[in-house]
């Protein structure tokens, strides 16, 4: 990193990102409005899935479609586990997340060898197929669901007591400290070898190959972490809810998980966050209901597909504040800029 | 890592290598052996097979017969990724590189081979993961130095000019630590000063100790750096000794070198 002023600004991005997460956690666990506690739970949930894909798609270059499928495996064996089998809820949560984690090991053996759109039409059949399997099992109480009061209870912090019951400012916090655990993990995979290959893999399979980086390994890896996330969402989706049904998990959701990362910026670490926020607040808090909300979040999305390929978070303020401005005689950002350099199709990424 | 092989030792042998693609030999029974320490070139008139046989050799295709052995070990059936990261490395005749990533990210992916990632200290966060992630940087900063990138380290690859890119996929061969190093027209589509500076660049990565073979076109190159030259015609080897026997071989002249590529 010789380019003391680039790494700031990277810096300064990650503090920024760290802020508004703050934010938005003291904000709506203190709110105390239910509409707001509604919306807060969800902004976290939604950006919890995000951040699944994101790692999965951003950074790994795999379009898995299984991520929503993930959600449901980890949140009906929950449900089914506390509701049915009487379970308590901190005994089916690892077991869930552990059987989710099996789950993505056989999707991923039979998808991940596949390439580029075979391997999202696999993995939607594979979610597509587990949505299929639960509406028409009397176990998972097939098209309707299952209610259940997920349990979680309060947990004791010394003299501090942490309500975690859902539709609570505790339940919020909860929601956002898991998020905030997540965007950490991945922070640390983005820095470490693992994370390199990933990248690799993502920008060019034969060269990475070529430097011994094994394709199936390090993505199965990604594929693993990025259903635990998943699993993460899945399960505080339907602990808010009190309720689970085969209708979450559908295509709408696949939909809108994808969306809110094309949003936000694919492979930026905050962009399911600020994916989350706009997706929510467009169709939960200005309230442009059913059609409507969907047409003015998907005419978002073409606004932003034409003009701002790589998501909001791709956006660079400093390009923009130099075309506003009169060019330049030298332009003394880039050092290779003399010659003009033919440039590779877009590839809508960062590292 | 190179200290360990006596000069002169057969690191990668090839015997009666046969590729076809459908009804075609692409490569017809070819073998020879590559010693340490020595730089080889592999020529031949365009479609004689030589890609091919480094498709082969590097493990990004399957021989339809033969065998390969590495340091005596048969290595025909091993994925292209373990031979990699034994040290047996290849550059791509088109300059790959990651292209979204700069120059530093660039080196530090491809220092894989030699600090492998351990996925769960990776991922649990283990101090043996911080240090790793040190040594990448580490041995990054030193090859941005040793080959006259640090100027360049916080460009994206995919805006550098063509000449950088195909310098970059060089340098990101000798980051993956090469005991071998396959090289596929490292000289394509450069200028004349490019060319200067590749062949110091072969220097350099020789005198570190990495045995080099250069499948090319360019003559003057091949002929000032190769200490010796096989020429492949029609998948088979026709001609294989010291760059002046090569010169006169009437084989080879008839079937390569008179037509005009005497640059």
């Amino acid at each position: 990193m010789k380019s003391g002023s680039v790494k700031a600004f990277f810096k300064d991005r990650t503090r920024i990102g760290w802020v508004a997460v703050v934010v938005l956690a003291v904000f709506f666990a203190t709110i105390g409005d239910p509409t707001y506690i509604h919306l807060g739970s969800l902004v976290a949930i939604w950006a919890l899935w995000g951040s699944s894909f994101n790692l999965i798609w951003g950074y790994a270059g795999q379009f898995s479609l299984a991520q929503v499928g993930f959600g449901a495996v980890a949140g009906y064996s929950v449900a089914i586990l506390t509701a049915r089998w009487g379970w308590s809820f901190w005994a089916a949560v690892p077991l869930a997340i552990a059987l989710t984690v099996l789950f993505s090991v056989v999707v991923g053996y039979f998808s991940l060898r596949l390439s580029g759109f075979y391997f999202a039409i696999m993995t939607l059949a594979f979610a597509l197929l587990v949505v299929r399997v639960i509406s028409s099992s009397e176990l998972a109480g097939r098209s309707t669901g299952i209610k259940s009061n997920f349990d979680i209870g309060t947990i004791s912090l010394g003299p501090l007591e942490w309500n975690l019951t859902s539709r609570t400012g505790g339940f919020v916090l909860l929601a956002f400290v898991l998020l905030a655990a997540v965007l950490a993990f991945i922070g640390r995979i983005e820095r470490s070898g693992t994370g390199w290959a990933l990248n690799g893999l993502r920008e060019d399979e034969t060269l990475s190959r070529s430097l011994g980086i094994e394709p199936l390994r390090f993505r199965l890896v990604g594929f693993m972490v990025s259903a635990v996330i998943a699993a993460i969402g899945g399960i505080l989706y339907a602990t808010y809810l009190r309720y689970i049904s085969p209708g979450f998990f559908g295509l709408p959701a696949v939909i809108a998980m994808i969306a809110l990362v094309v949003l936000g910026g694919r492979g930026f670490r905050f962009g399911p966050v600020l994916g989350a926020v706009v997706y929510i607040g467009i169709t939960q808090w200005l309230e442009v209901g059913g059609e409507w909300g969907d047409g003015v979040f998907g005419a978002l999305l073409i606004l932003l597909v034409l003009f701002a390929p790589k998501g909001l978070l791709g956006i660079d303020l400093r390009r923009l504040r130099r075309r506003a401005e009169p060019p330049p005689p030298t332009d003394d950002d880039e050092p290779v800029a003399a010659r003009p350099v033919p440039r590779r199709e877009s590839q809508g990424v960062k590292a | 890592m190179t200290a360990e092989v006596a000069p002169g030792e057969v690191l990668l042998e090839c015997t009666d290598l046969v590729r076809r693609f459908g009804g075609v030999a692409a490569v017809d029974g070819v073998g020879f052996g590559l010693r340490a320490g020595e730089v080889s070139a592999l020529i031949g008139p365009n479609g004689a097979g030589k890609t091919t046989v480094f498709n082969l050799l590097s493990g990004f295709l399957a021989v339809t017969s033969g065998s390969i052995t590495w340091r005596g070990r048969d290595i025909t059936s091993a994925k292209a990724t373990a031979r990699a990261g034994s040290g047996l490395v290849r550059t791509f005749q088109q300059p790959r590189v990651f292209a979204a990533l700069t120059v530093h990210q660039n080196l530090v992916t491809a220092t894989h081979a030699v600090v492998p990632s351990r996925v769960s200290a990776d991922l649990l966060g283990l101090p043996g993961a911080r240090r790793r992630a040190r040594q990448r940087q580490g041995f990054a900063d030193e090859l941005l130095d040793r080959f006259d990138l640090a100027v360049h380290a916080e460009v994206k690859a995919g805006d550098l000019p063509y000449g950088l890119r195909k310098r970059l996929g060089l340098v990101l061969g000798v980051a993956a630590s090469p005991r071998v190093l396959l090289m596929d027209e490292p000289a394509a589509g450069l200028n004349d000063a490019e060319v200067e500076l590749l062949k110091q660049d072969l220097a350099t990565i020789r005198g570190s100790g990495v045995t080099i073979c250069i499948v090319e076109h360019h003559m003057g190159l091949i002929m000032s750096v190769s200490d010796r030259v096989m020429v492949m015609e029609s998948g088979r080897m026709i001609a294989d000794g010291t760059p002046a026997e090569i010169a006169n071989d009437e084989r080879v002249v008839a079937a390569y070198l008179g037509q005009g590529a005497t640059a």
